[in-house]
Parts: C-alpha cells; structure tokens; sequence
C-alpha cells in the first residue's frame, strides 16, 4: 500500500466511531420506523406486518390530518416569525452592550435552555392557565370577570415556544453581528446616512444570513416541537409530533404513526432544504 | 483663517487623557500627516475630526463655520478607514455609489459620478464584484473612491496603507498623493509609519502622548528635530548622550564617552545634559588612516540593494551608518575605519519625552 493511499484512508477510520454511532443510534430506528409505515394495522389482531401504502393514503386523504399538519406549520412560522422580531433586535443590542450587563444579559437569554423543558412548560401551565396568575390578576383588576387562560390554544402555545426558541435565534444572529465591521457602520455615517438608514441599509442586510440560519433552526424546532404542544395543547390542540405520539401509545397503531412521523420529517427536510438553497444562493457570493 | 482649524482640543477617556489641548491649522488643498507611535492619540483626533467622537474640550472649525457640535452624517468629510469598512453585502459600485445616494443624487448623474470616480482609481472592470472578491489593494482603492466620490472638503485618511505589503504600499503611497495633487482635496493622513509621512505629505505633525511635538515639512523634520523624541521617531538615526563641555559662538561642543563633538547650536550652557543625533547616511567611511575621524570597527555588513548598512562599533558607542551601493568593494567585518562628518551634520537636542 502507498503512502497516499494510507493517508487518504485515515479520515474515513477518524470518523468510524461517530458513523457508527449514527448509523445505529439514528439510521437503523430509522430504516425500522420506515418499515413500519408500511404495516397494517387492525383493533383486534395488532400490527399486521406486510406492505401497503394505506397509511400514506389515510394520512394524506384525511381531512382531520390536514388541519394538524397545517396547524403544525402555521405555528412553526409563526413562532419563527416573533423569534426573529425578538431575537434579531434583542442580539443587536446584546452586541452593543457592555460587560458586565454583555454576560449577565446573555446569561438572561439563554437561561431558557437551561432549565428542563417539562418544567419551564409547566410554569407557563401556572402562569397562563384559567386559574393561573395572569387570570387571577386580570380578575383581581376587575379587567375580566371570567377565569382567563391561554392553556388549549394556539396562542399559548406560541408564546411558550417562543420563549424556548428565541435564544437560538439571538445566538445566530450574534454569530454573523461578530462579523460585521464595527467601522462599517461609521464609514456609511460619515457617508451621509442617519442612524437609521445604518441600520436598515448596512447592519441588517450583514445580519441575515444569521437571521435566516436562525429561522431554520426555530422552524424546525417548532415543527418537530411535542413536550411543549404536548402540555400547553394537550389532546385538543394537537400538531404532527403529538398525534403521532398518541397514534404509538393511545391508538397503539404503530403504522400509522410511523407513517405520521416519516411525512413530518419529509415535510420538514424539504422546507429545510429548499430554504437553505435560496440562502447559499443569495449569499454565497457575498460571505465567506 | 485657516481652512480646517483645531482650536484646543483635547478627549478624555474617563481618566486616560487621549488627546491633550491640540491646536492644528491646515490650509486649503494641504495634505497633513499625523505622526506617532501608537497610543498618541493622533486616530482619536481624526476621529474627532470626523465627528464620530466628541471632543471634551475645544473646538473644530471647518472654512470659517463651526463643526464641532454637527453629526457625522452632516459634515460631509470623506473618510478612508484603516480596514477599509467596505460595505461587503454591496457591489463596488454600489459601495461607492452610497454617499451619492444619501446626498439624494439623481440615479443617471449617480452612474456618471460611480463611473468616474471608478476610473479614478482604476477599478472601472471590477464595479460588478463583491469586495471580497477583491485584493487588498483593490479594497483600498475602492474605500478611496467612495470617500472622493462625495466631493469631500476635506479627505480623512486612517492608516489606509498599513494593510497592505511593503512593495504595494509604495505604489500607493505614490499614486494617493498624485490623486491627492490632482484633485487638490485637503487630507489628513494617520499613520505611524515615518517615511509614510514623510513621502506623502507637505507638513507633517508628530504626535506624543496626545500632545504636539512638532510641526513641520518633512524636510525640516528629518533635518531639524526639535527633541531627541522626534529624532528618533522621524528616520533612523545614531543618538549620544553627552554634556556641553565648549560653548562658542553658534557652536558648542560636546563631550560623549570621551570624544568631543563639535556641533551648531545656540543656546546651550556649560554642563547641559543633552542627545547629539547623527543620521547614517550623513557620516562618511574612511580607511583607519589617521585623519582626525572617530576609530571604529565594522561589526556587520548588510546588503539593502541599493545601499550597505554598516554597523560600526567605536568610542561614541555602537553607530549605523549607510553607504550608497556604488559597486565599489564593500568593507568587511573586522575592517578598522574612521567616521567623519560635517559639523552642520549633527544636531545638539533636548531630551524631550519618551513614547
């Protein structure tokens, strides 16, 4: 064997362990899943191995189904859209900040991700639901006279996605404002340009590509999201992850949950990659 | 009045003074160049010139109108920054483009103007490219254009050579110059780099510790610097301690380790601790032969092309000193040799304070 030969091989040996690992930890319940998706299923004798495209067809024939995938993405775009007019804004500001309030404000942000998903949800639960108290204040004011909550609907679901979410967007737009030449901003100024035009003409275009990877990350979050819709949405307001949840451990049609699982994640990487393309084209002449 | 005039001005930084009661006059069409090491504070004073720092005491004037209160956006000063601060999301063309357009210029007479200033600089084929798709010196010259192309009072240039390599910042320094002759716009230069300053401008400033040190031409600052500081910091030179021993009339001379040097020089009495600067290329070579010169021995020979550096140990110390490139033989290491110069070659200085 040659010494090229020996060099070229030893990247493929350096990345072995972590193929593997993905191969068995997230290929092959993958490649099961997708079996499965092709199964029968019937209430008295359990899944029916074979192949059929019936929950294909169920799925996507199926009214009921269309609503909760709709749903699911309407929610997945909006909670990117807020992400974006919060986080953009917020990481700015961030940026032009000074230690210590630079860090401690950081540490604010992302505070959110620290804190286990179930619980954070579970404060929302107490903050927006009927007897909760966002209720009991507008009550004790006199504002409403009926209990108020924001559990079971979709707006409650947004501002809790939200607020996990936002810190990966602030955390990518800072990314690409790291990038930006602070002397940028004063060469446009001394150009002519009022405060305002800077941003408009010169910060944000420089921070889109941050916003846009950012929005990618939201939205597939969202999309994919199920302890949060799981416990602000509960049965009556399902999205894609908690039907296919309930379609494994309620229902216990396995298939057609499979099925539910594999066409969120067609749907999903198609919007991902469609999206990322527009990207790469629109700025990979410009960024490094 | 003087067409850009700084009337003491100072800024502070908290406690850490940055530039201290400058005064400065430029006349119309006048490049100046602001000359120090770094942390003189000579980028905080073109900044304030610029408008995107406040001065904390002192005023600026600009062709008789006041200017020290007015925003950035609305003095209308061309600034070629030292990173360049191209816009990298836009074109060339529309980098330069950008001024003209706050200006609320027309698009036809925009194009003319972008097309004009572009061949300025010689950049005509490359108004369609991304600055990052440009060299560092195309970059440089792309930042030059956009600041020109607003018809600028006054161009402000912050170290806009120091980016690029020794052989490219040459040929820039020649070809900003000429442009700047050409269009006769005023220009303060930054820069730390004394034969920059030196090369480019009619005056030059040199800055220490956010105050100034001297004002001068470039030729009278290499020839004569008001402090052992400038001397040192203005061209290579062989500087000597040493005490008045001798004052005559317009003469002195001075005692360095031993070897008295006789020098003009007024005002100076008996006793005076002073610096006695030589430049390099002002002693003379020749054979130890017992002509009255300073003995020394060649401890290096360097070869620079167009001339061989000597160092040269001797009674006065440790000396370099320059030797044009004539294809005669050059000295060797271990050669002894004497040094003389002229008596107008040297100069008697103060102290002054140190960087």
């Amino acid at each position: 064997m040659s010494e090229a030969a020996k060099v070229d091989r030893q990247p493929y040996w350096l990345s072995a362990p972590g193929l593997v690992l993905f191969l068995a930890m997230l290929g092959t319940p993958l490649l099961l899943t997708f079996i499965l998706s092709f199964y029968g299923f019937d209430f008295t004798k359990g899944i029916q191995p074979g192949f059929s495209l019936n929950n294909y067809i169920e799925v996507l024939g199926d009214s009921y189904f269309h609503k909760i995938f709709g749903r699911t993405f309407a929610i997945a775009l909006a909670v990117t859209v807020i992400c974006i007019l919060l986080g953009a804004p917020e990481a700015y500001i961030l940026s032009r900040m000074r230690n210590p309030w630079k860090s401690l404000f950081l540490i604010v942000i992302l505070g959110p991700l620290l804190i286990s998903v179930i619980v954070r949800t579970l404060g929302w639960a107490l903050l927006i639901g009927g007897r909760g108290m966002i209720s009991e204040l507008l009550q004790a004011l006199h504002i409403t006279d009926s209990p108020f909550s924001l559990m079971f609907t979709t707006t409650g679901m947004i501002i809790a996605l939200v607020h996990v979410l936002v810190p990966f967007m602030v955390l990518s737009v800072w990314a690409s404002i790291q990038r930006i030449d602070p002397q940028a901003e004063d060469a446009a100024l001394t150009l002519g340009a009022s405060k305002f035009t800077v941003l408009r003409r010169i910060v944000l275009p420089q921070i889109m590509p941050g916003v846009l990877s950012g929005s990618l990350i939201v939205f597939a979050l969202t999309a994919s999201a199920f302890a949060t819709p799981a416990i602000i949405g509960g049965r009556r307001l399902k999205v894609v992850a908690t039907t296919a949840y309930d379609e494994y451990l309620n229902t216990l049609n396995w298939p057609l949950g499979a099925a539910i699982a594999l066409l969120l994640l067609v749907a999903n990487v198609a919007i991902i990659m469609s999206y990322n393309r527009f990207i790469e084209r629109r700025y990979a002449k410009i960024f490094e | 009045m003087a067409f850009l005039h700084l009337e003491n001005i100072s800024k502070h930084f908290g406690e850490f003074v940055a530039v201290d009661n400058l005064s400065l006059s430029i006349e119309k069409g006048e490049f100046v160049s602001l000359l120090g090491p770094s942390g003189c504070g000579k980028t905080t004073t073109l900044q304030m010139v610029a408008g995107l720092h406040e001065p904390t005491a002192g005023r600026i004037s600009l062709d008789g109108e006041d200017i020290t209160d007015k925003q950035p956006n609305r003095r209308g000063l061309g600034i070629v920054f030292q990173s360049y601060a191209l816009f990298p999301h836009m074109t060339v063309a529309e980098n330069v483009s950008f001024g003209l357009e706050m200006r609320g210029i027309d698009v036809a007479n925009r194009k003319k103007k972008v097309a004009a200033a572009l061949d300025q600089v010689r950049l005509s084929e490359f108004s369609h490219r991304y600055p990052r798709e440009l060299s560092g010196g195309q970059r440089q010259r792309v930042a030059l254009a956009r600041a020109l192309v607003i018809e600028p009072p006054v161009l402000l240039l912050d170290e806009p050579l120091s980016n690029l390599d020794a052989k490219l910042r040459e040929d820039m320094q020649i070809e900003l110059r000429l442009l700047q002759q050409s269009i006769g716009v005023t220009t303060i230069l930054v820069t730390h780099d004394q034969s920059e300053a030196l090369s480019m401008s009619d005056r030059v400033v040199v800055m220490n510790k956010g105050k100034v040190v001297q004002i001068d031409t470039p030729v009278g600052m290499y020839d004569a610097p008001i402090d052992a500081f400038v001397s040192d910091f203005v061209g290579k030179t062989n500087l000597f301690q040493g005490t008045v021993s001798q004052v005559g009339k317009g003469t002195v001379t001075v005692d360095v380790n031993g070897v008295p040097i006789k020098a003009k020089a007024e005002n100076l009495s008996n006793g005076a601790a002073v610096f006695v600067s030589l430049r390099p290329e002002k002693i003379k070579l020749a054979a130890a032969k017992g002509n009255g010169g300073v003995a020394g021995e060649i401890d290096a020979a360097i070869f620079h092309g167009d001339q061989w550096l000597y160092k040269v140990s001797s009674a006065l110390g440790d000396i370099i000193l320059t030797e044009a490139n004539t294809g005669a033989k050059p000295r060797q290491r271990s050669d002894k040799i004497s040094l003389t110069w002229a008596d107008g070659a040297v100069r008697v200085l103060v102290p002054g304070e140190q960087p």
